[in-house]
């Protein structure tokens, strides 16, 4: 059973359309890049898995489910803005997760912490806002999740912690999870990349695994997007 | 998960209110000491310190006050209005629990501001003579009421405690729904909240005072009312207002759950 499908899913705010009829299934196992210039929909494809808008038309499922409080328990978010409370400090933090994520591997988090030189006691306001990402990140990749979503996780850091983000993403999942990693970042993703969706003005337009991209097209999925998106 | 909500959002708040409240009680330390040397001293020195510090202690008062107030209202809007939202809506919880754990949370502050602002005045003016008549006097009149009107205490006093949390509570309500249905427009949201918890402050006084006037116009001559005995008509009031709290606490509860579950698109 695909852990997330999307079968006619339709979004509109107000006149304004962002998700127009979207069909993609997605099986668990994969990393998956959901690809896309600004303002294609990404963003609100996640914020629909999550429960965090309603679908004007269509239905999405999370492992069977419409989300609600039992999808959340699987799926692990991680969105574009940072949404940790500035008052709290990092075991504070920790504290929360495990109070309401019974699959939050506390040890994980913080055997990352610490390789990073986050120190626990630390409040949030007090650090930088690459180091907010990188808490978070820690946060969201250290729960044994089903789906992981992940929009634009690289967005705002710098090379050295976009490797860092992306190891931590491949070494984090268990094989019988998905993640799904929206970008517009597309060479630095590529390389832990199983499958892409390509979307624009709210459709897919194409989902394929990389390897055929390679074989089928001769390029490479930076290259595909650059042409199929050329302004 | 009600519980782990309450304990988080008790650490979020006790940060704030605690520290208050130690600061008003210390004042009102102060102030009794102020009161006492004032009483004694004709330093004009001395005079305006004790002035200044039960000028604090009334400033204190109002400012513990209104932070239980304003922290009802910035916890339900920077929780679960702006990015913290993105965390809070993604919980294995309900938004019934989110929206439950800030209303217990919050009238549990109001009724603790009221207990500490007691205690403050208490400090402020004690003198063991003054205190002792204060409790003595008011059990007199406790007891002068029990003899005189037959007034059961026990079931006044519940229907009074029941009336006034179900007041917090509907105050809560009534900015919770107002603010949820003012952001989930896509501009102006402080604005539009504003203006809806105007708007149903205006309804809400419209509909009360309309309903007496109907009533009335009606010849509705309260018969019931006039044959009881008065202790009688002030429970048949306070059930009737608890009654219109429910009411109205309800009415706000469904706009607020309906509006955080189906209508709230967070930035």
């Amino acid at each position: 059973m695909p852990i997330l499908e999307c079968n006619g899913l339709t979004k509109s705010y107000g006149h304004a359309l962002a998700l127009s009829g979207v069909n993609l299934a997605i099986e668990p196992g994969r990393i998956v890049g959901l690809l896309g210039p600004n303002g294609s929909g990404k963003t609100t494809l996640i914020k629909l898995a999550n429960g965090l808008l309603t679908p004007t038309a269509g239905e999405i499922l999370i492992d069977g489910m419409a989300p609600c409080k039992e999808t959340k328990k699987i799926v692990s978010y991680l969105p574009e803005r940072t949404y940790l409370s500035t008052w709290m400090n990092v075991t504070q933090l920790l504290d929360f997760f495990c109070d309401f994520y019974p699959d939050f591997r506390r040890d994980v988090a913080q055997e990352m912490l610490q390789r990073l030189g986050i120190n626990e006691r630390q409040r949030i306001k007090q650090m930088s806002k690459g180091t907010r990402e990188k808490v978070q990140l820690i946060l969201v990749m250290s729960r044994s999740a089903r789906l992981y979503l992940l929009d634009e996780p690289i967005g705002g850091v710098d090379p050295a912690t976009r490797d860092y983000i992306l190891s931590t993403i491949i070494s984090n999942y268990s094989p019988d999870a998905a993640v799904i990693i929206s970008t517009h970042l597309i060479a630095d993703v590529e390389q832990v990349l199983d499958e892409v969706i390509f979307i624009n003005q709210g459709q897919v337009i194409l989902q394929s695994s990389v390897d055929d991209i390679r074989e089928k097209n001769g390029k490479t999925v930076d290259a595909l997007f650059r042409e199929v998106f050329r302004c | 998960m009600l519980g782990k909500l309450l304990k988080h959002e008790f650490r979020a708040t006790a940060r704030v209110m605690l520290p208050l409240y130690l600061v008003l009680l210390a004042i009102s330390l102060c102030g009794n000491f102020a009161t006492r040397i004032m009483e004694h001293s004709s330093s004009q020195l001395l005079n305006l310190v004790g002035g200044l510090t039960i000028f604090a202690f009334f400033v204190g008062l109002m400012a513990v006050s209104l932070m239980s107030f304003f922290l009802m209202i910035s916890r339900f809007h920077k929780n679960l209005l702006t990015d913290e939202g993105y965390l809070m809506f993604t919980l294995p919880v309900s938004v019934h629990g989110l929206i439950f754990s800030k209303i217990i949370v919050s009238t549990i502050w109001f009724i603790a501001t009221g207990v500490v602002d007691l205690l403050a005045f208490l400090f402020l003016f004690f003198r063991v003579g003054y205190v002792q008549n204060f409790f003595h006097g008011l059990a007199r009149l406790l007891e002068d009421m029990t003899s005189y009107y037959a007034v059961n205490f026990t079931a006044l006093g519940a229907e009074l405690l029941v009336l006034g949390i179900l007041s917090c509570a509907s105050l809560c309500l009534v900015v919770y729904a107002s603010a949820a249905l003012g952001h989930s427009f896509a501009n102006h949201k402080i604005l539009l909240s504003f203006a809806f918890f105007f708007g149903f402050s205006w309804i809400s006084q419209f509909i009360s005072l309309g309903g007496i006037l109907v009533l009335d116009g009606m010849n509705f001559n309260f018969y019931m009312l006039e044959n009881l005995t008065p202790v009688a008509q002030a429970h048949v009031m306070l059930l009737a207002f608890i009654a219109a709290e429910l009411i109205y606490c309800a009415i706000f509860y469904v706009i607020t759950a309906v509006t955080l579950q189906k209508r709230i698109n967070l930035e």
